[in-house]
């Protein structure tokens, strides 16, 4: 902006008051000249028709020698400060006196009246005016007035007219330039400064912040709504543009391929963010470069060569790029020519593919590795589409139905179900993606019943599903052994506790009869005292009998909330026989008020399983029936609630420590363990109640006595 | 020849030096008033050695302003005058002072102008005491309790005219003597007396005396009051004098007269003027007293009135 141009509200400014004061000045001139001239006329006709007055108004006084009465007359007419002198030539008494009588009334130096004394009148002074004329009675002249009359006052009213006129331009100018200039001010400089303003006010890109204020005159508010739309559509360009922008340096930046653009010499015009990263370059030395830098294999010729096999699509080009610390990668080039304003460019997006192929190796190397593990894995795997069709499997899924490759090809793997078909895991598969492993029975070829652990997931094209098969077969006929031999097992425990009530039924019952046999008198009383005793016993064989059905049933699987406490008394009823056969002092530390979330029947046997652990262990390790200690804690820590049950049975080797939840694993002699024992304790506690098991060596301390074990800590979450 | 006429100047001028001559410009010398006035200057000019012009106007303006003239003209020593009115005075001073002639004003005054003296009568004081005579012969006819008093006046513009009223309303007022009203003359004539007197009585039931504050109409009041069936009952008190009043003062007709000086007052201008022609301090305003005369004291007064008040000269 020119700063020496002069502000509009300046010239505004300038104008108003030339404009103003010209008009003032010519509109007081007229006023003053017409004054002046009315003033001058004013005064004429009032010294005419005072002179034409007295010409009447003297003639009874003159003809009456009324002299006195007649100056008083004089005097009266000096009301206005105009009359100089009024003098009165008065021919009557002239008569008289033989001489002139002439009388009147003049002003002093002092502007007062008194006596005209025959004074010359210097009419030339105090701008005098001398009108006169003659006094007549009955048509004979008897006297002659002379009035005089000054312009002194007239010019001193025409003066104060002038300072009164230049105050009041001096004031109305002031007035009207401060009325005129508020109101241009109000209606058009503040609009116009405040649009200037609006203007003025702008971004970094030099365009307005803000919209201008639409509410002004018709012209400035069209003015604005012009500016508006202009700073709209503006803004809109350069948000178009920046977008534009944006994109581009998105598109160049953002992209994973390094993106350049160089013209047909090989120079590199522009080039995106990651381009001069993978080379290594600073912006300055990018600028500097060309194709010849970074791919040092180039020359000319070959150069010429690409960019003529060049066209306005992509070409693929592998090169091999050297960057500026030396080091080089494997660069998948698309190139292809583009037209800026007429001159051809090469665009360029490159890929590192050092990597890619790299990768690809490494993809056909883990696809072998997979072939091959899909081939030998243990587990059975078979892909179909989501119509069960099989359209993949591996040796194992052939071994374990026992079909061959050629029968199994085209199955659909709803055909090894007798009945429930896998339609509603497959749709829950599609749906959730996975489902765990679950038990389901097959029928492979001659009919043979495989029981398989199954989990079904969903690959990752979407359109396949992957089934995996464990043959558990063995296991669960390893687990109806290991049931069996529980029951063997309860059966024995169920004759420990019986053998002492069918004692005391046995005496009690032979007792009446010896005493029968020997000729006893047998009461009345007896009898009831024998019936009661066996009636009583009896109970408590029926009370046996139905904790172990119960146990063996195992028909409740439902969890609720439970006490610890009543766990370890289900499992100290069911197995305290064994526990006495076997010398094992069981020392209890149970707190009744913990609670947990389970089943008092699974955790039962999982008790058991760890107690029988136990007992096997001090027969294997032929400990000594005094040091036979298992010991039943509970402590709460925390939010959860420890079942630790320990023993002294010398421990387990660290060795083995970590496998005793594997199934079939076992350091017991066969006839003694089947290896599924704690396995099934690690499926009812971290499975079925999510809990977890802490197994360690550990000292136990009874009766003075340090004695080694192993502890089990199991853990559940607590139930208030 | 050369030395007899001027022999013949310097004489012309001793005698014409040795006879000094004042004049007396008088409004109308056929007014009593006036006559007896001149007399009094005349007395007193003679006893001074001055002669004495006396020039009547007979109340005529332009008379007076010829006499004025012929007066300058004839180059006296001094003037008196008494004049028409104040007004015309002012133009006779000016055309005094214009010839460098002393003038001395006796009675009537001026409204401007430059004079050595003007001797008047004290006019209030005058009709002060004259008020105090008629309350007195109210009080003895028991007359002031209800009575009210009418006044037939000269022009109240006039300073005199002015000055009689506010005297004799002083003295009513003292007693607690109603007014019943002031009538101006303006014609001075018989019938315009008698008609103002007339409506006083008849608009004023309770008048018991009228005040005349002149002197040479009395006729008029003393028929209207006769007429209007008075006679006798309605007092009758006057300002100034005529001759017949001393008679009519002593028979009742009149209670009293207010009697001016004018013999006394034209001695007194005469003196005045002389005075100051000869270099003597004399009184700018000079108030003569106005006689109170009445039936009590006419006979005490009576030298003083025949000289002063009548001009009768022994």
């Amino acid at each position: 902006m020119n700063t020496q141009n002069l502000s509009l509200k300046a010239v505004i400014v300038y104008v108003i008051i030339f404009f103003v004061t010209f008009l003032m000045v010519l509109l007081s001139s007229y006023n003053y000249i017409e004054k002046k001239e009315h003033l001058i006329q004013m005064l004429h006709d009032s010294s005419n028709h005072k002179i034409e007055r007295l010409t009447k108004t003297l003639v009874p006084f003159l003809t009456s020698y009324s002299v006195h009465e007649y100056e008083k007359l004089l005097e009266i007419e000096f009301k206005d400060k105009e009359t100089y002198a009024i003098i009165v030539e008065d021919f009557v008494t002239g008569n008289l006196l033989g001489k002139p009588y002439i009388t009147g009334k003049i002003r002093d130096e002092n502007w007062q009246i008194k006596d005209y004394e025959n004074e010359k009148i210097d009419i030339s002074q105090n701008n005098h005016l001398h009108q006169s004329a003659m006094i007549i009675a009955d048509g004979k002249d008897i006297g002659k007035i002379h009035l005089y009359h000054t312009h002194h006052f007239l010019n001193k009213e025409l003066d104060s007219l002038i300072l009164n006129s230049i105050i009041t331009i001096l004031v109305f100018a002031f007035i009207l330039i401060t009325l005129l200039f508020l109101a241009l001010k109000r209606f058009v400089l503040n609009p116009v400064e405040s649009i200037i303003e609006n203007i003025t006010h702008t971004d970094k890109n030099g365009i307005p912040l803000n919209h201008l204020r639409e509410k002004n005159s018709f012209e400035l508010t069209l003015l604005s709504q012009t500016i508006n739309t202009m700073i709209e559509q503006i803004k809109l360009s350069k948000e178009k543009i920046e977008f534009e922008q944006y994109k581009y340096q998105k598109l160049m930046n953002n992209s994973t391929e390094l993106l350049f653009i160089m013209d047909i010499n090989g120079k590199l015009i522009e080039y995106s963010k990651q381009t001069k990263e993978a080379l290594g370059y600073s912006d300055e030395e990018m600028k500097t470069l060309s194709v010849f830098d970074w791919d040092k294999e180039i020359n000319d010729e070959t150069f010429k060569y690409i960019i003529n096999n060049l066209s306005d699509k992509p070409n693929y080009i592998e090169r091999t790029h050297t960057k500026k610390d030396g080091s080089t990668y494997l660069a998948g080039m698309k190139a292809s020519i583009i037209n800026i304003n007429d001159q051809k460019f090469i665009y360029a997006s490159i890929r590192d593919i050092t990597k890619e192929k790299q990768y690809q190796k490494l993809i056909i190397e883990q696809k072998e590795e997979f072939e091959t593990i899909f081939n030998y894995a243990q587990v059975g795997i078979a892909i179909t589409d989501f119509d069960g069709n099989i359209q993949k499997f591996n040796n194992s899924f052939e071994s374990m139905l026992q079909y061959d490759f050629d029968e199994l090809f085209g199955k659909n793997i709803n055909d090894f179900y007798k009945s429930n078909t896998l339609m509603q895991e497959i749709d829950e598969t599609i749906r959730s993606g996975h489902i765990d492993s679950f038990e389901k029975n097959l029928i492979g070829k001659a009919k043979k019943h495989i029981t398989v652990h199954l989990s079904i997931s969903l690959l990752p094209d979407k359109t396949h599903l992957l089934f995996i098969f464990k043959d558990i077969t063995t296991l669960k006929l390893l687990e109806e052994q290991t049931k069996l031999a529980s029951m063997g097992e309860m059966i024995g425990n169920i004759a420990h506790q019986w053998r002492q009530p069918l004692s005391v039924i046995s005496t009690s019952v032979s007792g009446l009869k010896m005493r029968q046999e020997f000729g006893q008198t047998i009461s009345a009383k007896d009898i009831a005292e024998c019936s009661d005793m066996v009636v009583q016993q009896t109970q408590y064989l029926s009370d046996t009998i139905n904790n172990f059905r119960n146990f063996l049933k195992g028909s409740d699987k439902d969890h609720s909330t439970i006490a610890l406490e009543a766990v370890v008394n289900n499992t100290v009823n069911l197995i305290e026989a064994s526990i006495k056969n076997n010398f094992i002092t069981l020392v209890q530390e149970v707190d009744p008020k913990i609670k947990i979330h389970g089943n008092v029947n699974e955790l039962t046997e999982a008790l058991i399983n760890i107690i029988n652990n136990s007992k096997d262990a001090f027969n294997i390790n032929d400990t000594a029936q005094e040091e036979r200690y298992i010991t039943i804690k509970t402590q709460e820590n925390r939010n959860k609630v420890e079942l630790i049950i320990c023993d002294s049975a010398g421990g387990i080797s660290e060795e083995f420590i970590d496998r005793i939840f594997e199934p079939y694993f076992t350091t017991k002699h066969q006839s003694v363990g089947t290896g599924l024992g704690l396995a099934m304790v690690n499926k009812i506690v971290c499975e079925r109640h999510h809990g977890t098991i802490d197994v360690y060596n550990d000292t136990l301390e009874q009766e003075n006595k340090k004695l080694k074990g192993v502890c089990f800590k199991l853990i559940f979450e607590r139930v208030n | 020849m050369k030395y007899v006429l001027v022999l013949l100047i310097l004489c012309n001028f001793l005698f014409a030096n040795s006879t000094k001559t004042l004049a007396y410009l008088v409004s109308d010398i056929r007014i009593p008033f006036w006559s007896i006035m001149a007399k009094g200057i005349q007395n007193q000019a003679t006893q001074a050695g001055y002669e004495l012009k006396v020039y009547s106007a007979d109340n005529i303006k332009e008379n007076e302003l010829k006499n004025t003239i012929d007066a300058i003209n004839s180059k006296v020593d001094g003037i008196i005058i008494s004049p028409i009115n104040s007004s015309t005075a002012v133009t006779i001073l000016k055309f005094a002072k214009n010839a460098n002639i002393p003038v001395v004003i006796s009675d009537i005054g001026t409204e401007d102008g430059e004079y050595v003296s003007f001797i008047s009568s004290n006019n209030e004081d005058g009709a002060y005491n004259i008020g105090k005579v008629l309350v007195k012969k109210m009080q003895e006819l028991n007359y002031d309790k209800n009575g009210t008093v009418g006044i037939v006046s000269i022009p109240q513009k006039r300073a005199n005219g002015k000055a009689r009223t506010q005297g004799f309303m002083n003295a009513l007022n003292e007693a607690n003597i109603k007014g019943a009203g002031l009538l101006q003359q303006v014609d001075f004539s018989y019938e315009e007396t008698y008609a103002h007197s007339m409506l006083l009585i008849k608009e004023n039931p309770n008048l018991k005396a009228l005040w005349l504050q002149g002197s040479d109409r009395y006729q008029g009041a003393l028929d209207a009051i006769k007429d209007s069936g008075n006679e006798g009952k309605i007092l009758l008190i006057c300002f100034d004098a005529e001759p017949e009043f001393i008679d009519m003062i002593q028979n009742g007709t009149l209670v009293g007269a207010a009697m001016q000086q004018p013999y006394l007052m034209g001695q007194k201008a005469t003196q005045s003027l002389i005075d100051h022609i000869n270099g003597k301090k004399v009184e700018k305003i000079q108030q003569l007293e106005i006689l109170a005369i009445s039936n009590e004291n006419i006979q005490e007064k009576l030298p003083i009135i025949k000289r002063n008040v009548l001009g009768i000269e022994e």
